[in-house]
């Protein structure tokens, strides 16, 4: 892999839609917020600090090599088009604010599972990325490059607070561990509020992936701890897993009943979700979510046995905007997206039908 | 702006179906929290940091009813970081600290406020290597001594030797999660 193919795969590896609990968690992510001691913050640094922060972190990194053997690869944010930016934050590899900065970069590895983001809000923030429910093995990725460069690298650490983040809300572990859940059957069932109480009274915060506000669209939620101070990484990570293992447990019962009660209605929604994804000459990225849901849905519940799940992962990352812009190679206006977008879900299905034959 | 009380950044998008007719509300946090569109906790990160500019305690944009009517001026609420410059008001206004020097000189202001979002006021958990002094003082003068020579790749047996010192550290202060990680970490590599 190149830098320049990053943007250009629809899939990195951890999104290839297996792991642990993978029919409901779709992936973890782990987040640690670190800084220098001795250069002032992303918001009050000026170009020449944030140049020497990009420098010095590039340079501690230099040895360090991932399970594989193989090192991080250095992508200066400036190296690349604003499209391929965009590409990079909808593939989750770094995220709005980053690319704005004047002066950042990207540190990632070759199967896009660790990456590492320079200047964002914090001068250094560290990514672990896995497919399904593993924070705990992303977690401990995540430390492990972290012991590394603090041998290098000044980490701003204070005995009462821990790691000294540009903002509080991150302080002490600046952890921040999310799952990704695909909840259609709590959906269905109205369950989604009482749900997302639930775990907000016990320390976990949760909102809607792609929509605004608590809107979901594509019934994708993002779970993530709330507080970062006062607790071991190992047990704000062992904390979400429970519960996110008990929020799996009942999405999955919730379906075994849609499917015992509304079967026929049910396998209707998801065999004409499938036709019209399958045959749609236009379609938008709203309805186009929608749809994929429920294929997802139907995958998991064995009623489209002639896809997989890896297509759905494919899809959804596929028919956001920027990454189809890229993928059509020329800027196109939202008509033409959704005409580009229908082309390649059918195309996407097509070549999914023909692994599994 | 929030529709309800038009002085706080609307954060909470609501959008309702009443017979057929679709309504938009768009709140901020503390709003929709009260007209019970939202859950205590189901923040997203811009909440936190509104729920903690409003506990630094009627400095911040948020929250004029949680502030006490004339809060006294406190001494480093008018103040400025002395290693960057950031003017505590600025802070106050946009949650941004200037450098790892502001937890310092801020210090007192930012005790209340950090232990009540985090329900917590002290870390748990993973260190730098060395540990830091009883009370250091993250300044601007970087950390003098801690990394070993930069770039000297370290051997396996140096490693596994920092490791145990690491290791017994970690016994020693308890630091139970820390201890397990270095035993496997010594484990991976000793078996190697
Ligand atoms: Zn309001
Ligand atoms: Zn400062």
């Amino acid at each position: 892999m190149s830098a320049h193919d990053a943007p250009g795969n629809a899939l990195s590896s951890w999104m290839r839609g297996d792991g642990p609990s993978s029919d409901v968690v779709l992936s973890s992510r782990i987040r640690l917020a670190r800084n220098l001691s001795d250069v002032p913050y992303p918001p009050r640094m000026d170009r020449a600090a944030a140049e020497g922060v990009v420098a010095r972190v590039a340079e501690a990194l230099r040895g360090w090599v991932d399970e594989s053997g193989r090192p991080l690869r250095i992508v200066r944010l400036d190296a690349l088009s604003p499209l391929e930016r965009q590409v990079m934050v909808e593939k989750h590899l770094t995220s709005p604010a980053h690319i704005r900065q004047a002066v950042g970069a990207l540190a990632l590895s070759e199967d896009e599972s660790i990456s590492v983001m320079i200047n964002e809000e914090d001068h250094v923030r560290i990514q672990c990325l896995a497919a399904g429910l593993q924070l705990r093995p992303a977690l401990d990725r995540a430390l492990r490059l972290d012991s590394a460069l603090a041998e290098r690298l000044p980490w701003a650490f204070d005995a009462e607070w821990g790691h000294l983040t540009t903002c509080p809300t991150n302080v002490g572990t600046g952890l921040r561990a999310s799952v990704m859940v695909h909840l259609p059957g709590l959906a269905m069932a109205n369950q989604i509020q009482g749900i997302l109480m639930t775990l907000s009274n016990n320390g976990m915060t949760a909102r809607g992936l792609y929509g605004e506000g608590s809107q979901a669209v594509g019934n994708l939620y993002q779970i993530s701890n709330a507080q970062s101070l006062g607790r071991a990484e190992g047990e704000i990570v062992q904390r979400m897993e429970e519960a996110v293992r008990q929020l799996a447990d009942r999405e999955r019962s919730v379906r075994e009943r849609l499917l015992n009660q509304m079967g026929e209605t049910l396998k209707d929604r998801i065999w004409r979700a499938y036709a019209v994804l399958a045959h749609a000459r236009r379609i938008s990225s709203a309805e186009a979510m929608e749809l994929c849901s429920l294929l997802r849905l139907g995958i998991d519940l064995h009623i489209l046995p002639q896809l997989d799940a890896k297509v759905f992962n494919e899809l959804i990352v596929a028919t956001r905007p920027a990454f189809l812009q890229h993928w059509t190679g020329q800027e196109a206006g939202p008509d033409e997206r959704d005409i580009k977008r229908a082309a390649l879900i059918r195309a996407a299905l097509r070549r999914a039908e023909a692994r599994a034959s | 702006m929030c529709e309800e009380c038009g002085q706080r950044p609307a954060t909470v998008h609501v959008t309702r179906r009443v017979n057929g007719h679709q309504t938009e509300m768009h709140l901020c946090a503390q709003c929709a929290m009260e007209k019970g569109e939202i859950g205590p906790l189901m923040q997203s990160p811009a909440w936190m940091l509104e729920q903690f500019l409003s506990a630094l305690g009627g400095f911040g944009p948020g929250s004029p009813s949680a502030a006490p009517a004339a809060a006294p001026a406190r001494p480093g609420a008018a103040g400025r970081c002395p290693a960057c410059g950031l003017p505590f008001q600025e802070f106050a206004r946009t949650g941004m600290l200037g450098c790892a020097n502001c937890y310092e000189a801020f210090r007192r202001e930012l005790g209340p406020a950090i232990r009540r979002i985090h329900g917590a006021a002290r870390h748990v958990g993973h260190r730098p290597p060395d540990g830091p002094a009883p009370r250091p003082v993250a300044g601007t003068r970087g950390l003098a001594g801690a990394a070993p020579s930069p770039g000297a790749p370290e051997s396996t047996a140096e490693r596994v030797a920092r490791l145990r010192a690491e290791l017994q550290k970690a016994v020693a202060e308890e630091r139970y999660e820390d201890a397990a990680r270095l035993r496997d970490e010594i484990r991976a590599l000793t078996k190697e």
